[in-house]
């Protein structure tokens, strides 16, 4: 018995939202870029050459061309900004990619526990950092903090580790270096996994020795992730604002003014907006080139479907 | 052994009418034209990349038209959906609904058209008691082997009673003797069914004894279209002729020459004459070079020597059960004939091979297409 | 490793255990301390266990300091955040895995939104500010959800376009053979098979959310202020309650934990486009 079934979309075409349906889809994100990324974008441009006050309805804005970028090219802090950030990007990338180098290389030996060991790992990455901050803040406490009695048990006088100018971002480092090594870690250790191990069989059968197989095999085959990770870690740490403000707001004095701390003094205590968006705008410069980089490296499999 | 369903009336024909399909400069399908007929299995054959997936997929909807228009029945479909065409598909890999039992995925396409509960139900039991997958139906498609996997293809293709059926190679997933088994219940299923099918696959075997008319391609272009046998028989080219068959057919390169007693083939320390029947299938044709083909299962072969055969020296002999073949070297090439019982060559022997005549085709070296 | 030494194995597995326990030290600490009495953290020698539990800095916290309210803005927040920017993504996501726009624009919308997820916050946030104090958006709940959500796209359009090439196309062609539309195919299909990476987006979303600062610092006043910048304030230039501090410490690093706990497979891919925290 055959039941005949009505099928009212023999003869139709696609409707327009569905062969459009790709734009549709794209739609939503594009609006928010163009709402959150794009106008705000122009308007930071607009700022920077400009000089804005807050009214108590609005703001007032007058054209000053390029006035506030030559005032950032002749204030000492700027440029003093610009160095500490330098400095605070390559000894914390530094440190963070070889820790978490050796830590990965160490955990693919042949380690017990090593998954449990991993999860650990992980813990301090997802972690608040304000958490992480709070936490050091009180390890770094001049009475009973844990580093100065542990400093005081082998006779050492206690150490002024946020207050005292030549050490506080040094100790700030030590908390991202903390922080962010896990992070490192994980995509080292993933790369490590995920070598082949031909090259590692041939040259142990020809009788390499294990830093030449190291220097020889591991490297460069570790290259592109290596790269991939320590761009991601300059951007990041170039980033930095979180623990710096939570720990001492940028002090003592100004010893731990990073761009970022700068715009944001800047812009919301002295409430300069035009200054804080030229600094900003030429923060961004910077910023755009290693993003580039990096977006590029990381989209280098990808490949648009099919038709 | 699948049991019989019931007969459909709602076969329609298909037609590609100079259909092509690009990707930026590369062609895929090249100016396709082809009618089927309705209720015939027509097999697209041609190696990897020779375009017969993507018209399939041309056909389903599932890619765009670049030029050319297809038909199904009467309506062009160039415009329209998949699920606007009335057809149904049986994948390679059979694309089950991996998050859906057995029972939901043959009934998928039945719920999309909103039919009513119990018909679904009874529709589903029917068809799986056609395909023998009864009890299966509370499974999901991990659970169960890939030859059942097939069959709840099979079945979700045919629950709808579509108009066309297309099928992208659905047995090259299958363990080989599962394949052959399955093929032919393909074949019978097929004609019971009566509705038009469109077949793909690579494999020509498969092809040969499934196909109503085979269609060949190569290079996104039609080669050849007919029967199997016409196919095997009267290859258009030389593509086709050596694309058919297993062991393929044997191609040497001669040189045509008219003399006096007639026509006369010479090259590869070999001569051969060519008797009258050949006069008329050439025409007036001129000396010129030529491509011999002839198939292994078309040669006599003979231990001494025989006047206007084809001289060579054994190079291997194959031995594989049912058949045995032997790899002759005939100046600097190989030339594979099917030994018959009785003769027990070994590896040096000279032998003398004498292609059938009426089995034998000559092709132009360039073009490579048949010359009789 | 064949030929290594006894002693060398062991070496290894105590610097590994070595290297965790250091890692771990700091969290251990923080969440010690959080449950000292006044009198005992001030002790010295800092006791390695607490002797003496007590709950009376959660208490001030949460009754006193109505931390339970920071806590609520930030959960709020990250929801508001998580659903919005998982939705917008992931339909970003599917247009960018299964269709192809012309002229490469695939690549270039892809490129264009890792990009800017690689951009810090401080450079928008100033006319952002203006913007919401306009709007009426500054200090509220919604305002920050959507700053928040924004900033997440990439990374949610990042993760959703690797789970959709997982799923094989031809299973979304069968749909399509069978009767489905497009958007039938993404609801009855494809987000059904990426659902556990659905998940695990939306969980990491959440996360950079809940511990996302500086946007929070300042487009947050007194009504919608975020659990952290309440934990940053315990930090005044005054006398500074440590016990408050590190149990205000603990109480936002919890939820995160327990929720990256569940995410915790999808993770390293995640972190690939720039991790979750500041």
């Amino acid at each position: 018995m055959e039941v005949e079934v009505i099928d009212p979309r023999r003869a139709a075409r696609a409707p327009w939202w569905e062969r459009n349906l790709a734009w549709l889809l794209v739609t939503p994100t594009a609006v928010m870029f163009v709402l959150f990324g794009f106008i705000p974008s122009i308007t930071a441009v607009l700022y920077a050459f400009s000089r804005v006050r807050l009214t108590r309805d609005g703001i007032t804005r007058e054209l000053t061309g390029l006035q506030n970028f030559r005032r950032a090219f002749e204030e000492p802090l700027v440029a003093d900004a610009a160095w500490i950030t330098v400095k605070w990007v390559a000894a914390v990338t530094v440190a963070e990619v070889v820790l978490g180098f050796l830590l990965a290389l160490l955990l693919t030996q042949n380690i017990r526990w090593r998954g449990f060991l991993t999860t650990l790992l992980i813990v301090p990455i997802i972690m608040p950092p304000v958490s992480v901050a709070v936490a050091w803040f009180f390890m770094y406490e001049p009475n009973f903090g844990v580093f100065n009695y542990l400093l005081g048990l082998i006779g050492i006088d206690p150490v002024l580790w946020l207050s005292d100018v030549d050490i506080a971002l040094y100790a700030m480092m030590a908390v991202d270096i903390w922080q962010a090594t896990p992070f490192t870690f994980l995509l080292l250790y993933a790369g490590l996994l995920a070598l082949p191990h031909d090259p590692y069989e041939a040259a142990s059968i020809d009788g390499a020795s294990p830093w030449r197989i190291f220097r020889t095999v591991t490297l460069p085959l570790l290259g592109p992730v290596l790269m991939v990770v320590v761009l991601l870690r300059v951007i990041d740490a170039a980033r930095i604002f979180d623990k710096i403000y939570i720990m001492t707001r940028g002090g003592p004095g100004t010893s731990a003014y990073t761009v970022t701390m700068k715009i944001y003094i800047e812009g919301f205590r002295q409430l300069d907006f035009g200054y804080a968006s030229a600094l900003s705008f030429l923060f961004q410069i910077v910023l755009v080139v290693l993003a580039t980089l990096y977006v590029k490296r990381v989209l280098v499999d990808y490949s648009a479907p099919r038709d | 052994m699948m049991r019989v369903p019931e007969r459909t009336g709602r076969s329609a024909p298909v037609a590609f009418e100079d259909v092509s399909k690009r990707f930026g400069a590369v062609s895929a399908v090249a100016n396709l034209t082809l009618a089927v007929e309705n209720g015939e299995l027509l097999v697209l054959l041609g190696p990897s990349g020779c375009g017969k997936t993507t018209s399939l997929r041309m056909l389903a909807g599932l890619e765009r038209i670049t030029s050319g228009q297809i038909r199904i029945g009467d309506r062009v479909v160039n415009e329209l959906p998949p699920r606007s065409r009335d057809i149904a598909m049986v994948f390679q890999s059979y694309a089950l609904y991996a998050h859906l039992s057995v029972f939901e995925n043959l009934a998928y396409p039945l719920r999309v058209r909103k039919m009513k509960k119990a018909e679904i139900e009874r529709r589903v039991k029917e068809v799986a008691a056609v395909v023998q997958i009864g009890e299966l139906l509370g499974r999901k498609p991990r659970e169960i082997s890939g030859g059942q996997r097939q069959r709840v293809a099979l079945g979700r293709a045919i629950i709808r009673r579509p108009s066309v059926f297309l099928m992208d190679e659905p047995l090259s997933n299958l363990d080989a003797k599962l394949r052959l088994h399955t093929r032919g219940e393909l074949k019978r299923f097929q004609r019971d069914l009566a509705t038009t099918t469109i077949y793909v696959t690579h494999d020509q075997a498969e092809a040969m004894t499934l196909a109503d008319r085979v269609a060949i391609m190569n290079h996104g272009m039609l080669q050849q279209v007919g029967p199997p046998k016409e196919v095997y028989r009267s290859p258009a080219n030389m593509f086709v002729a050596g694309f058919l068959g297993s062991p393929p057919m044997n191609f040497l390169r001669l040189e045509l020459g008219r003399e006096e007693g007639g026509l006369s083939l010479t090259g590869l320390g070999v001569r051969m004459a060519l008797d009258n029947t050949w006069n008329g299938r050439l025409g007036a044709a001129a000396a010129r070079a030529v491509v011999l083909g002839f198939r292994p299962e078309d040669v006599v072969v003979a231990a001494r020597p025989v006047p206007g055969a084809i001289e060579g020296e054994v190079y291997l002999v194959e031995d594989l059960g049912n058949d045995r073949y032997v790899d002759v070297r005939v100046g600097g090439q190989l030339v594979v004939t099917r030994l018959a019982a009785g003769l027990e060559p070994s590896i040096g022997d000279r032998l003398w091979l004498t292609p059938d005549a009426n089995r034998a085709h000559l092709f132009d070296p360039l073009t490579e297409d048949h010359l009789a | 490793m064949v030929g290594e030494s006894v002693v060398g194995r062991m070496l290894k597995q105590a610097v590994a255990v070595a290297a965790v326990v250091l890692v771990l030290l700091p969290i251990y600490w923080m969440v010690n301390m959080s449950f000292k009495g006044r009198a005992e953290f001030a002790a010295l020698p800092p006791t390695l266990l607490v002797q003496r539990p007590t709950l009376e800095n959660y208490r001030d916290l949460i009754v006193t300091q109505r931390f339970d309210r920071f806590g609520l803005n930030s959960l709020v927040v990250a929801l508001i955040a998580a659903s919005i920017a998982v939705t917008i993504g992931t339909l970003a996501a599917y247009g960018l895995s299964r269709f192809r726009l012309p002229r490469n624009l695939n690549y270039h919308l892809l490129f264009t939104i890792l990009t800017v997820r690689m951009f810090p916050p401080v450079v928008t946030v100033i006319p952002l500010f203006v913007y919401y104090r306009d709007l009426g958006l500054l200090d509220s709940q919604l305002g920050l959800g959507l700053v928040h959500s924004f900033s997440e796209i990439p990374l949610v359009v990042w993760m959703m376009i690797g789970f959709f090439r997982d799923i094989p196309r031809d299973m979304e062609e069968a749909a399509l053979v069978d009767g489905d539309h497009r958007l039938a195919v993404l609801r009855k299909i494809a987000i059904p098979l990426a659902a556990p990476g659905l998940a695990a987006t939306f969980i990491l979303v959440f996360i950079s959310s809940w511990n996302e600062f500086l946007l929070a610092l300042i487009l947050t006043e007194t009504r919608a202020q975020t659990l952290p910048i309440a934990v940053a304030a315990q930090i005044t230039q005054f006398d500074v309650k440590y016990g408050n501090l590190m149990a205000a410490g603990v109480l936002a690093t919890l939820p995160v934990l327990v929720l990256a706990m569940l995410a915790q497979r999808h993770l390293t891919r995640g972190l690939t486009v720039g991790g979750v925290t500041g």
